[in-house]
């Protein structure tokens, strides 16, 4: 089981760091980013899922990484507006 | 309280008091926090320079093993954090009478300092994740910060690039930890780096590092951040938060797995090549003063990796010179940045060609970027000399010639850049009536800063030694 949840984690976090990099839409890349924030706490938990410690920094790290998904949301929410339109990719571009 | 407790108590609760009171008692609120924090760095420097390394190590809840230490590296780049936070403090307590800021800049400000000074601190991996997500988050919010729909973009980039870099630092962590079974750097052992999951641990978290730098060609977001940043918070981050995942990653490559393989290293230093060259004509090429600073930065940060080869081939001065110039072009950009601040200011427009007679308007701050640019440039005896200094000697110690060439052409190209936007200043520019005021408490912050800057290459022994401390490349400590 141990090494299913890591291969899963891992997968997970390629499969997240993809949709984060090469997504055209707001949505898509914070959905890739929260999958690879995913795919790291269950590499974590698979890591040493024995030890109180792995839990302790699974739970404080996944806490962290909620507000950083609230935040990007936030910013998802100030950037459409009231419009709900979002940039293009070009907009993204430097 | 142990100094390296204080100097992140003292900010955090400086940002708390400052979430608590309004008008014009928050800036007075955040400048005595920040006096006393650049106090309590500074004898927490004396302290560790005088008996060596000072740590703490605390068993956590479900015996997680926590640690803070102070090794020289760690109180040299808490203390330009402190200056720096302290300087750019009072700009921004100056720069807000006339134009009110957001609300929220002195708590996160503040939450930003503490957090630098406990990843600087951090002597456990798990700690380095958390302080890097607390300062992608501080920092990405003090970018956006009343910002308009472009500062917002910019700020949204910066912070996908920080969340990235933060989760896959996790995953890092999480590696070592199964291989390991530790996360505290000094109980890394020796032969982790040739595990397949303790190599690949150390290989994502020097990935996820170079990002939060960031190293060409990961410097995508680096500019326009930069750049659209209020000018209050520009300096923080182009002076300290790149340097802060280049401290996690020298401690990573130097004292977790001491030296890396060479193809890695003379890698890392290409990169810093390319970077030098790239940032450098970049910002020949681009309109607002701004923009320029940060390609500047982009160029800056890659001399600092020209040392990794250097140090595998046996020069342990490269280390002294990478982490001088780290804390040289701190001090010089942010006073650059806040020089730059008051110049647009005072002109038309924000480009380098609106700045035609600012050197008349404005003769202090315009001084005050000439100084910097002096270190920026590494000019003797500047403090951007030294960091160079220690590089080239590496370079030829080593036999590694041509980072000699590079950092060459690299100054020769910082002083082209940097002469456009002098050279402007003194140039013919709209007569104003006395419309700002000719004293200006903002353009003596940016000449005192330079000044320091400049001074630091006056008496850099005690700098370098300090740096010495801790150090498992000459055994000290």
């Amino acid at each position: 089981v141990t090494t299913l949840v890591l291969a899963v984690g891992v997968t997970l976090f390629a499969a997240g760091l993809g949709a984060a990099f090469l997504g055209n839409r707001l949505d898509g890349r914070i959905a890739g980013l929260s999958a690879m924030a995913a795919g790291a706490l269950a590499t974590l938990v698979a890591a040493d899922p024995a030890s109180p410690a792995t839990w302790l920094m699974a739970v404080t790290g996944g806490a962290t990484l909620v507000g950083l998904v609230v935040f990007a949301l936030s910013l998802r929410r100030w950037i459409t507006g009231e419009s709900g339109e979002e940039p293009t990719l070009d907009d993204w571009t430097e | 309280m142990p100094l390296l407790i204080l100097t992140i108590a003292l900010p955090l609760a400086g940002a708390a008091v400052t979430v608590l009171v309004r008008g014009r008692s928050q800036p007075v609120a955040g400048l005595t926090a920040g006096a006393v924090t650049a106090l309590a760095a500074l004898a927490l420097a004396v302290q560790v320079g005088g008996a060596g390394v000072t740590g703490l190590r605390a068993a956590g809840p479900a015996g997680l093993q926590l640690v803070l230490a102070a090794d020289g590296l760690a109180a040299a780049m808490v203390v330009m954090t402190s200056a720096v936070g302290l300087f750019v403090a009072a700009f921004a307590a100056a720069h807000h009478r006339g134009e009110p800021g957001h609300v929220a800049y002195w708590p996160l400000s503040l939450l930003l300092w503490a957090s630098l000074h406990a990843l600087f601190l951090a002597g456990d991996l798990f700690t380095a994740y958390l302080m890097l997500e607390l300062i992608g988050i501080a920092g990405a919010a003090l970018v956006v910060l009343g910002g308009d729909a472009r500062t917002m973009l910019a700020g949204t980039r910066y912070f996908f690039a920080e969340f990235a870099a933060s989760t896959s630092f996790l995953l890092g962590v999480a590696l070592v930890w199964r291989e390991a079974g530790t996360v505290v750097l000094a109980d890394l052992p020796a032969g982790l780096a040739a595990t397949p999951a303790g190599a690949a641990g150390l290989a994502i978290m020097t990935a996820a590092l170079l990002l939060k730098v960031p190293l060409f060609p990961l410097h995508f977001w680096l500019p326009a951040a930069h750049s659209l940043a209020p000018a209050t918070v520009s300096p923080i981050l182009s002076a300290v938060v790149v340097k802060s995942a280049f401290a996690v990653l020298i401690r990573l490559w130097f004292f977790a797995m001491p030296g890396g393989t060479p193809a890695a290293t003379h890698l890392l230093g290409a990169l810093g090549a390319l970077a030098v060259i790239w940032g450098s004509v970049n910002a020949l090429r681009v309109a607002q003063p701004k923009l320029l600073l940060a390609h500047s930065t982009v160029a800056q940060l890659g001399y600092m990796f020209l040392m990794p080869p250097m140090v595998a081939a046996g020069a342990v001065g490269a280390w002294s010179g990478a982490v001088f110039h780290a804390i040289a072009h701190g001090l010089a950009k942010a006073a650059a940045l806040i020089a730059v601040a008051v110049l647009v200011r005072a002109a038309p427009g924000d480009t380098v060609a609106d700045l035609g007679g600012t050197a008349a308007r404005r003769p202090l701050a315009t001084f005050a970027f000439g100084i910097a640019g002096l270190s920026l440039v590494g000019l003797p005896p500047s403090g951007g000399f030294v960091g160079k200094w220690y590089l080239l000697v590496a370079s030829f110690q080593t036999g590694q010639w041509w980072w000699t060439v590079l950092i060459v052409v690299g100054s020769l190209l910082t002083a082209a850049y940097l002469m456009r936007v002098v050279k402007q200043t003194f140039a013919p520019g709209p007569v104003y009536a006395p419309a700002v005021p000719m004293r200006d408490a903002r353009e003596a912050v940016a000449l005192t800063l330079a000044l320091v800057a400049f001074a630091l290459g006056l008496r850099p022994a005690e700098l370098v030694t300090l740096l010495e401390v801790g150090l498992p490349l000459v055994g000290g400590g």
